[in-house]
């Protein structure tokens, strides 16, 4: 009985141990591959991630986590699940890198509106504080402390604004578009302040 | 005091331009008070409208009239 439970304890291992090197022949044979797809894959997140880090950084960050835990999977022996890992990641790079330049033309486009307005928006503002500020008495409509507040509000959007286009011409087309949308929330409620029309650009 | 100024509009919407439509009894010098608190301003005015204004005396109704 013992030796019969032997025998059988023996072939049933003997059966797990065939039935198995298929299977890790079969995985270690992807080793190669795998290494391959995830060289792609590197390039390709690399490439994706320079330009996806400024114009849509949330994904290129995805992106990059997505590329390390591929990384381990490898590391960890797991061929199969990594090659495959590294060929979807080459496809998600690309549609990283397609978002990023779609963004990048909308925020060059909503950026040059800014820059070619908002100047003339700024100047008429300084033009009518400028006289103002060489009035003996200030129109009925407008206190002295509303007025003080709106001389240091152009200081302010004057200081944001140079901000704003030294990012833009450094290339950071984000940080010079959230500088610039400052300044023109300001300029609205400056204006307004002063008595002046609020351009329709300023109201959206 | 009624708000004689034009609403920015046409096809630059960045144009802060803000306009004064010359009613009956205005001079530069009202003008000048109404938007600028100060009569003595009305040269400003007068500058900035030199392409319709040839004399700071002379304004005609309806005339259109740019504010600095």
């Amino acid at each position: 009985m013992t030796t019969d439970r032997w025998r059988a304890s023996l072939i049933c291992l003997g059966a797990a141990l065939l039935l198995s090197v298929p299977i890790l022949a079969g995985c270690a044979s992807d080793k190669g591959p795998a290494e391959a797809a995830i060289k792609a894959a590197e390039e390709a997140v690399s490439a994706a991630v320079a330009e996806g880090s400024k114009y849509v950084p949330d994904q290129a960050k995805s992106l990059q986590a997505a590329l390390a835990a591929t990384k381990e999977k490898f590391a960890k022996g797991d061929y199969t699940a990594a090659l495959a890992d590294a060929k979807g990641l080459t496809d998600k790079a690309k549609e990283v890198a397609s978002a990023a330049s779609a963004k990048k033309a909308e925020l060059t486009k909503e950026w040059e509106g800014l820059s070619a307005g908002m100047p003339k928006v700024l100047d008429a503002i300084k033009g009518r504080v400028d006289i103002l500020s060489k009035s003996k008495k200030l129109p009925a409509n407008l206190t002295a402390e509303k007025f003080a507040s709106a001389k240091s509000g152009l200081d302010e959007m004057t200081q944001q604004w140079t901000a704003a286009t030294e990012s833009a011409n450094g290339g950071n087309l984000l940080d010079a578009i959230t500088k610039g949308a400052a300044v023109k929330a300001k300029a609205a409620d400056v204006l307004t302040a002063l008595g002046m029309p609020v351009p329709e650009a300023l109201k959206s | 005091m009624e708000d004689k100024s034009q609403p920015t509009g046409g096809a630059d919407p960045w144009d802060a331009t803000q306009w004064h439509v010359v009613q009956k009894g205005d001079t530069l010098s009202k003008i000048a008070q109404q938007y600028y608190g100060d009569a003595s301003l009305y040269p400003k005015i007068f500058e900035a409208n030199r392409d319709v204004l040839k004399d700071p005396n002379l304004i005609r109704i309806g005339q259109k009239l740019r504010i600095p």
